[in-house]
């Protein structure tokens, strides 16, 4: 069963089966009762039809029919079996590096479990961030694919007979060997029965050059959207080779084999018929029993007089083929069907029992159960009394099945003290029973409790405001990213930004956050090189001066994008590597980070992750520090400035951005800590603490003189919104689930940036809730910001009524949120 | 006899009271439970309508023992309760409803523990929710169908009527017009030396005075509870059989010597007198000048330790010349520990007429101060106002008063094991059990038992509980709660070793039955395997 420990079926987006969830073996009670926890009491139900005697079986699936003017049928009915099977093999994953004729290499990802198999993926890039998914390249995408929103696409997998003529599924991927692909990310995905195959609850991760270990540039996150969906880990990865020797700064493709078990179970349905037939002239019962499973059937059975589900065992003659199983019940073989479509027998029965109780035996280790209640099939052999009738009608009203039975075998027990050991039945019913609501109440308990949840906001005492600082700005900033991520493509930006300014003031924007000024690598600014030449493809320094001058004139402030956490050299090192830089600050490599393989820094460590397009800067050293501070004075003093949006922060220690701000005395600043929230098999928690405890420990680190931007609400806003799940607006004190809820004047709340939406759309908002989402941050306190894209679309309108309803209302960044529960 | 679970079958091999007896020498435990249990229910439940497991198995347990004609079992026919506690939470703040995410949980939960042989069930019902809004209207919605619930399931029901808060149990801590007054007179909530104010916990020393809305609080709990009586008069009868009396904090009779916002079932410091309202010092001063020494009246001891200090850190609690045994630690001790024994006074007599003639028993909650017990002074037991003159019990003249009384008290603490506690904080949960017991003893007073927190890391609790509630001392509990349902409750972790131990402590013990008992245990454990497979399907 070790295998079934991590493929366990998860199904993205939808809520795991509760026993799914539950670890060790206490609850795992599979066969449940039918809804509303009805147990069916045997042979208690019953009613007069129309002079015939109709038992009726709660939630059966047929109608009985009795026809007791022809041949005396007293019963007959077509149960519904549901068996499991269970399928073990393995998946598979090989890199093959050596280029084939045509020079492409390809990775070859397999399966030899039955079925129709889809292989759902898509791509890392080299040096990309988090463990979004991006769409591969069309080039490589293997004919027949299908695309699946804009960040994965389904490859169908290819059945063929392989050498010892078993069936494997696989499907082959090639590539260029100078692909820009790092990590092909996939899972399994079983057409037929919907079940999906993760890699310990998350994605396979294949890398392509090397493994994950040392050129995962999120080795050293903490937690990642999918924990330990590296494919690392010895006990888990026995026969996981990857071999290849890696130079430091040239990719090669390696070679690469992973095998991966995989359990598959589906559903069979089946069914067993059972006639009851009185034979008046000898007294007895013909029982006759049928069943569609083929190969060896077994029915485990006993009879049971006055409706007391003891089981007894028949007197003797026993249908052939019986065994005595431990004196309380009997083990009848059935006979194969001389078709072969499966399996039937037919015996008489003493006519003096009330009713026959079974299970099927298919194995030792297959039991079948009735579908309906989860206990044993009862079949009633005789019609029943009215009298009796009119007693089991007062008892089931009173009470359900179960009750009435241990009622019963009380009486049984202190009457026929012998019986004892056939009752050993119903008392492992009552401990399933008992599992069972445990299992529930467990289930129910755990889920968080929260029914449905208004948020007001209560709004302050003016008084109670407090003074402006570089973290807050004056408490009542609503802040506009003032681009996306094409806005470089113009060429002129801040003149077309420029135009705007009138408008978003009216809009009733406080701050604008402009982009990344200077020289850059790339075109979005990015990946600043020459941090004193403002001229980039947004424009040229003249045309930004004026830019913040519109805005200042129009009362707006602007937020310059400070990229503090790497830079982009302009020379080589003696080793040819990328770490001497130019321009007025002309450091060498000993203000990079000594900890990035790639750039041969001589500095410290790194104090935070590392980002590895670029050498990280070591802020630790002093001359490093002060340059900063002086280029980000200048910048304040020369482009008028008013703030800063820090880039990355996760990379350095906030402590640093501390001395930045304190340095450079901005109005306002906020620092980008994003990083994953937690997910447990692809489903987002409820509890995010850890989350915003992170960015919460950055805003602490810098004393609070930055904020930081709120994704934990993101994050919870995507679920809430999209699944309708608002439980998850309330942390378990009934507060916002948030940064906002822990330091409300610290976080600026957003819900899309450049990265997240835009044209990248690395983790786009669910699509037309946009203004559930504006409604939620620009009604609670934090600053809100607004993305671009959003200000200039359809929305304006709604954006700009929130917006004056927050002026209104003077909600703040420490306005109070009460949690109304509403009923 | 019927060892047929695979569970309980493996309990045979661990517990003590699952092992046969030697001739001669029954085992304490099975003899005095086990008989009293069958005896009393079989002559008790004889009219009623046996259910769940427990008492399947407890009755036919009794048909056996009676057919062996046991002869000790005539003199002792106490009978012993076991009670699983509901959520704190389980109904909505305002009272109107029961927590509707956990209505089903709550009725699957009272399914099981019915199920698996459980008494009853105890509802904690909180002054705040009930009248959340206004002295004047009661909101009994959400308490009724919890009761009615357990009432469905023919389960016995003990109320917890809690007056004060329970910080951080996710129900509001008083109601809100009580708040109002205390934010008009904060002085009506208990306070500490610096001047921090509890605000789950009014004062014992404005019981008398017109503080709430005109009303005295110990006129307005009398309204609460006679309100609950006329709301639930139809259940008296049947199903509830239990009401504990709230007597302060966490629903103990004890001051609330925590820090003002912690939670009073984890703290474990030495903590603080909580005498400092203007009230407490009022009466403190009056009291002082009546002893004939005015200036002891002016102020609490100013060289206690702060809550989380050692004892030793200040003169007051020190082991050797320790102000608490100077005239004046004793005149200040007797004088806050007898506030506290007048205080429970009022409530109980109040509650026992409001209740005297409801076939209910009555019993309130003391804290189970276990923390210091080692040192002389006993300053955690002091704190929390339990203080005897001449280092004599502490916990005697709050049992007289029970006793006085004839409400039960119950003892929060019977799973406390000496190996769970910091041998730092002196701790000794046995000396103290055997302290309270003593005290019970001599005034006559009787008691029950609960356990202090869920048992999820040490099973040993479990056979401690057991030890502790299946004893032959004569000192016996009446009833024990198990606290409390919840997620941990029914979590894999928890869930089974509870199975377990209320299976052995309601079924008694199996051993005296037929010789192929452990063939139908092992016919069990077959069938069960089997079973297992079953379920997979």
């Amino acid at each position: 069963m070790s295998a079934a420990s991590w493929s366990i079926p998860a199904i993205p987006r939808a809520a795991p089966p509760a026993r799914g969830g539950l670890p060790g073996d206490a609850f795992l009670v599979a066969a449940r009762p039918g809804p509303g926890r009805r147990r069916a009491a045997p042979g208690r139900r019953l009613r007069l039809r129309g002079g015939g005697v109709v038992v009726a079986r709660a939630g059966a699936a047929e109608v009985p029919v009795t026809h007791p003017e022809e041949s005396g049928v007293v019963f007959s009915e077509k149960f519904p079996l549901r068996r499991c099977k269970t399928v073990q093999g393995k998946a598979w994953a090989r890199v093959v590096a050596e280029p084939d004729g045509e020079g492409m290499c390809k990775i070859v990802i397999g399966c030899d479990v039955e079925g129709k198999w889809v292989l759902h993926w898509g791509v890392s890039y080299d040096g990309e961030q988090g463990r979004e998914w991006d769409q591969p390249p069309s080039e490589v995408r293997p004919p027949g694919s299908v695309t699946i929103k804009d960040y994965a696409i389904e490859t169908p997998l290819v059945g063929s007979p392989n050498s010892e003529g078993h069936m494997v599924h696989e499907v082959e991927i090639k590539f260029n060997q100078d692909t820009p692909i790092a990590i092909i990310n996939f899972v399994l995905k079983e057409e037929e029965t919907g079940a999906w195959f993760q890699h310990k609850g998350g994605d396979f991760r294949i890398p392509l050059s090397g493994s994950l270990e040392d050129g995962d540039p999120f080795g050293a996150q903490q937690d990642t959207v999918h924990p330990g969906a590296k494919p690392e880990g010895s006990s888990a990865q026995p026969q996981e080779t990857v071999p290849g020797d890696k130079g430091p700064s040239v990719k090669r493709i390696s070679e690469f084999y992973g095998e991966y078990p995989i359990l598959k179970s589906e559903y069979v349905q089946n069914f067993v018929s059972v006639t009851v037939t009185e034979n008046s002239e000898t007294d007895k019962s013909l029982v006759e029993f049928d069943t569609d499973i083929t190969g060896q059937v077994i029915i485990h059975w006993g009879v049971c007089k006055d409706n007391t589900m003891t089981w007894e065992i028949p007197s003797e003659p026993h249908p052939p083929k019986t065994k005595i199983f431990r004196q309380k019940a009997l083990q009848t073989l059935l006979q194969q069907k001389t078709d072969g479509t499966g399996n039937t027998i037919s015996f008489l029965l003493n006519a003096d029992y009330s009713g026959l109780v079974f299970v099927l035996k298919l194995d030792e280790y297959t039991w079948l159960r009735n579908v309906d209640n989860g206990f044993d099939f009862y079949i009633p052999l005789k019609e029943p009394h009215k009298s009796d009738e009119q007693k089991v009608d007062d008892k089931s009203a009173q009470t359900d099945g179960l009750i009435g039975d241990i009622r019963n075998l009380v009486v049984g027990l202190s009457s026929r003290r012998g019986q004892r050991a056939k009752n050993k039945v119903l008392q492992e019913d009552i401990l399933q029973e008992i599992e069972r609501l445990a299992a529930e109440a467990y289930s129910i308990f755990r889920s968080p409790t929260i029914d449905a949840v208004e948020d007001s906001v209560y709004i302050d005492d003016p008084a109670t405001v407090k003074p402006a600082c570089s973290g807050t700005g004056s408490g009542f900033e609503i802040l506009c990213q003032g681009f996306n991520w094409e806005s470089h493509k113009s060429g002129k930006w801040y003149v077309e930004l420029g135009a705007k300014a009138k408008e978003l003031a009216s809009l009733g924007f406080t701050i604008v956050w402009s982009p990344p000024p200077t020289d850059s690598v790339s075109p979005e600014g990015y990946m600043p090189r020459d941090l004193y030449n403002l001229n980039s493809r947004y424009g040229t320094i003249e045309e930004l001066k004026q830019l913040v001058n519109i805005f200042h004139e129009a009362g707006v402030k602007v937020l310059g994008d400070a990229v503090l956490n790497h830079r982009c050299a302009q020379f080589q090192n003696q080793n040819g590597v990328w770490n001497i830089f130019g321009g007025r600050i002309n450091w060498d490599d000993r203000a990079v980070v000594a900890d990035d393989p790639h750039f041969q820094g001589r500095g410290n460590k790194s104090s935070g992750d590392n980002f590895h397009a670029a050498p990280n800067i070591d802020h630790s050293q002093d001359f490093v520090r002060n340059d900063l501070k002086e280029w980000l004075c200048w910048m304040r003093k020369e482009v008028g400035y008013d703030g800063w949006r820090l880039d990355f922060v996760r990379g350095f220690w906030g402590g640093y951005v501390k001395d930045y701000l304190e340095a450079s005395e901005p109005y306002f600043a906020v620092g980008e800590y994003w990083d994953s929230l937690s997910y447990t098999y692809g489903e987002m928690d409820y509890n995010q603490d850890a989350h915003r405890q992170r960015i919460v420990d950055w805003i602490n680190a810098t004393s609070g003189t930055a904020g930081a931007f709120d994704v934990t609400t993101k994050g919870i806003l995507h679920m809430a919104l999209e699944r309708s799940e608002y439980w998850r607006l309330s942390d378990e004190k009934g507060k916002p689930p948030g940064v906002l809820g822990w330091w409300p004047s610290r976080a600026v709340t957003f819900i899309e940036n450049h990265d997240t939406g835009s044209t990248q759309g690395h983790w786009r908002f669910p699509y037309g809730m946009e203004m559930q989402g504006y409604v939620y941050i620009l009604t609670h306190p934090g600053t809100p910001a607004v993305f671009y894209d959003h200000v200039f679309s359809h929305l304006q309108q709604d954006i700009a009524k929130l917006i004056s309803v927050r002026r209104r209302l003077k909600i703040h960044c420490r306005s109070k949120v009460y949690n109304m529960h509403r009923k | 006899m019927e060892a047929l679970l695979s569970t309980q079958h493996a309990a045979a091999a661990s517990s003590p009271t699952m092992t046969r007896p030697l001739p001669g020498a029954a085992p304490a435990g099975r003899v005095a439970f086990g008989r009293a249990r069958r005896a009393g229910r079989a002559s008790r439940d004889a009219p009623r309508v046996a259910t769940g497991l427990g008492r399947l198995l407890g009755q036919a347990a009794a048909a056996v023992a009676d057919s062996k004609q046991s002869t000790r079992d005539a003199e002792d026919a106490s009978t012993f309760r076991l009670f699983v506690g509901l959520p704190i939470d389980s109904v909505a703040p305002d009272g109107s409803s029961v927590s509707s995410a956990k209505a089903k949980g709550i009725e699957a939960g009272i399914r099981a523990v019915k199920l698996l042989g459980a008494d009853g069930v105890e509802l904690q019902v909180f002054w705040s929710v009930v009248q959340p809004e206004s002295p004047d209207r009661f909101s009994w919605a959400g308490y009724r169908a919890v009761a009615d619930m357990a009432a469905a399931e023919g389960l016995s029901l003990r109320v917890s009527l809690r007056i004060h808060g329970t910080p951080g149990g996710n129900v509001p801590i008083l109601p809100g017009w009580v708040t109002a007054a205390a934010a008009s007179d904060p002085d009506i909530l208990f306070t500490d030396r610096s001047g921090s104010r509890h605000e789950d916990c009014v004062s014992f020393a404005v019981d008398e005075l017109p503080v709430l809305a005109g009303r005295s609080p110990l006129s307005r709990y009398e309204a609460f509870f006679r309100s609950f009586t006329d709301a639930f008069h139809d259940l008296f009868e049947s199903t509830i059989t239990d009401v504990t009396v709230g007597l302060g904090p966490n629903g103990e009779l004890r001051y609330p010597s925590y820090p003002p916002g912690s939670s009073a079932a984890t703290f474990t410091g030495v903590g603080e007198f909580q005498c400092y309202d203007k009230y407490m010092l009022a009466q403190l001063k009056q009291h002082a000048e009546e002893s004939g020494h005015p200036l002891w009246g002016l102020s609490g001891p100013h060289d206690t330790p702060g809550y989380n200090e050692s004892p030793d850190s200040k003169d007051f609690f020190r082991d050797h010349g320790g102000s608490w045994e100077s005239p004046y630690g004793d005149f200040f001790l007797s004088w806050y520990a007898g506030n506290l024994v007048n205080h429970g006074d009022r409530v109980l007599g109040m509650a026992s007429a409001v209740f005297g003639d409801k076939p209910v028993e009555l019993s309130a909650k003391v804290p189970f101060m276990h923390w210091w017990h080692g040192a002389k002074s006993r300053p955690a037991e002091a704190v929390a106002g339990f203080y005897k003159s001449n280092k004599k019990n502490g916990y005697s003249p709050v049992a007289k008063m029970f006793a006085r009384h004839g409400v039960t008290m119950v003892v929060p603490g019977m799973d406390v094991c000496m190996n769970k506690q910091h041998r730092s904080t002196g701790s000794s949960p046995d000396q103290l059990l055997v302290q309270i017991k003593n005290a019970c003893r001599r005034h006559g007073a009787r008691i029950a038992g609960e356990n202090a927190s869920l048992v999820m890391t040490h099973t040993s609790s479990f056979s401690r509980i057991r030890s502790n509630i299946l004893t032959t001392e004569r000192v016996r509990p009446s009833h024990f709660t198990y606290q409390r349902m919840g997620a941990d409750f029914f979590s894999p972790k928890h869930w089974p070793a509870f199975t377990e131990f209320v299976r052995s402590v309601v079924c008694g013990e199996w051993d005296e039955d037929d010789a192929d008992a452990d063939m139908a245990a092992a016919n069990a454990a077959g069938r069960r395997d089997n079973a297992w497979e079953t379920q997979l399907v």
